[in-house]
């Protein structure tokens, strides 16, 4: 009897789970920290940056060429929606050659600081200084200001959001005021591009949930992948929690290609800038100074911080290549190649002292890390989000 | 041989009610003795456990070792915070205050990266330099 049921089990299927790699416990524990967040938090120093009006008129102005100097270029220029809202370069092109690779912006809102060496700490601090970088859009504060008066559409969209505008012309400060508008609604539009539910978020929750069936949502070459990164190869140190981004900033002994500039201090230069820049959390144009200041205010400027760059966020990595600050490696192969040849003596400051060359003698390790990075491609957006929409309105 | 045997279980009874229970290496030690000896210091993080990659704040109490007072006129309070495995500390800088009857608060910390942190609260009392030092593992799973 006993004979004939593994016979049927055989041919049946006794186990028709898929395979799944056996996590203990302390792993699951580690694991609980990534579960994917609802949706990223409100930015308490945009009062905006929650609100439907706002992102409709910033998604209008995020596609507008108008805000750029020559009126070629716009956000989307370099945050191309068809490019992961990357712009798949080395270095980002518009005016000129921009000093390092494009960031995504999928997901940014989950993000402290923004650009590779957190000068900005905000989304809207952020949208603001391309328009006026020389190299990037060329614009300025004078001549957005001009273009939101000048466009019926604009200017009513516009004050639905932030209310009546002063009697033109508009002070020094006024301008200010706008142009910081104009960023807190490019800002609104930006909270919404998020891809999640990622085949790993549907296999985290399967495997919380003790679901037998887990190793469904992941390949078994993912599965190990994923147990490497929190364990021995020690991605996780850096690549922590929901977004893998401890959304701090770290030297990993990065080479400087021809390409890059000689010495780039990251975020060691990036501090300055940002205490220094108007439009920062605790200044004057914050919705809340208060919660913007304890950001910034305690940040420390180290030579430690010599050569580091930002942590990325590893969701959606497929569709946001080259990687790197500078968009040192073409693909994720390459990538997994660097962190397998680490070396001690790096070009500008001191190298995580945590992180080990990745031993990999038959290739696999690579392989399966690769895959993990893979698994963690999210739904795409939904369709009206990648497009310039026909006005600055929200449509029903 | 039953005067051993009586003997034994008589030493049982009253030195091996006294052994001490091995510590739990998973188990966070939150008070510590000073270097020096003098003083019991005691640590609370708010929110507790601590959060991953987020601001909390410390309080420290310290206490007379011997007498249980609270820890008074204590001066040069400092607080050193490093991941010495990656011989790096915090990239922010809490500021020490000093809420009186020996506690102290430290705030903001943030532990970006997990793995082992040391906390080292260093003082000085009638001009005798002193520390105390606690390794914390960033980051417990929230209940």
């Amino acid at each position: 009897m006993r004979f004939l049921g593994c016979l049927l089990g055989l041919f049946a299927g006794c186990n028709t789970h898929p395979p799944l790699v056996e996590f203990e416990a302390s792993e699951l524990d580690e694991l609980s920290f990534y579960r994917q967040q609802a949706g990223p938090p409100a930015d308490p120093t945009n009062a905006v940056s929650e609100d439907p009006n706002a992102a409709a008129l910033g998604q209008f102005l995020f596609f507008d060429p108008r805000l750029s100097g020559s009126g070629e270029f716009s956000c989307a220029s370099c945050h191309d929606p068809e490019q992961g809202f990357g712009d798949g370069l080395v270095l980002s092109q518009t005016i000129g050659t921009s000093g390092r690779h494009a960031m995504t912006l999928l997901n940014s809102a989950y993000q402290d600081f923004f650009y590779w060496d957190g000068r900005a700490d905000s989304l809207w601090a952020q949208a603001l200084s391309p328009i006026e970088n020389e190299v990037e859009m060329g614009g300025s504060r004078e001549g957005v200001a001009a273009l939101i008066l000048s466009d019926s559409e604009l200017f009513e969209a516009y004050e639905s959001v932030f209310g009546t505008l002063p009697e033109s012309p508009l002070t020094a400060q006024e301008v200010d005021r706008l142009f910081a508008n104009v960023g807190k609604a490019i800002a609104a539009y930006e909270q919404q591009l998020v891809r999640q539910d990622a085949p790993f978020d549907r296999f985290l929750e399967a495997l919380l949930a003790g679901d037998p069936d887990a190793g469904s949502w992941m390949s078994l070459e993912a599965q190990r992948g994923l147990q490497d990164f929190i364990g021995d190869a020690g991605c996780h140190f850096c690549h922590f929690g929901p977004q893998f981004s401890n959304n701090d900033f770290h030297n990993i002994g990065l080479a400087v290609p021809p390409w890059d500039q000689p010495f780039d201090g990251g975020r060691f230069d990036g501090i300055p800038k940002l205490k220094e820049n108007p439009f920062n959390g605790s200044g004057e144009f914050s919705d809340d100074p208060e919660s913007g200041a304890l950001k910034i205010d305690h940040l420390v400027q180290t030579a430690e911080q010599l050569g580091q760059f930002k942590t990325p966020s590893l969701r959606n990595l497929l569709s946001t290549a080259p990687y790197m600050h500078a968009g040192h490696f073409e693909d994720l192969e390459d990538v997994l190649i660097h962190y397998a040849g680490l070396k001690s003596e790096v070009e500008l400051g001191h190298r995580e002292e945590v992180l080990l060359p990745l031993q990999d003698s038959t290739g696999q390790r690579l392989s399966d890390l690769k895959a993990f990075l893979e698994a963690l491609e999210g739904e795409p957006l939904d369709a009206s989000l990648m497009t310039p929409p026909s006005s600055p309105f929200l449509e029903n | 041989m039953r005067l051993t045997f009586f003997s034994l279980l008589l030493c049982g009874l009253f030195l091996g009610c006294q052994e001490e229970e091995p510590e739990d290496p998973d188990v966070e030690v939150r008070e510590v003795l000073s270097e020096g000896g003098g003083f019991l210091v005691s640590f609370a993080p708010n929110p507790d456990p601590i959060p991953p990659i987020e601001m909390f704040s410390v309080e420290f109490l310290i206490q007379d070792a011997e007498t249980g007072e609270s820890g008074e006129n204590l001066e040069e309070v400092t607080l050193e915070v490093s991941m010495p495995e990656h011989e790096h500390g915090m990239n922010v800088e809490p500021i020490l205050t000093d809420l009186g009857g020996g506690l102290w608060e430290a705030s903001p910390l943030k532990f970006h990266m997990t793995g082992n942190w040391s906390l080292v609260l260093g003082f000085s009392h009638a001009g005798n330099g002193d520390q105390a030092v606690f390794e914390v593992q960033c980051c417990e799973t929230p209940e």
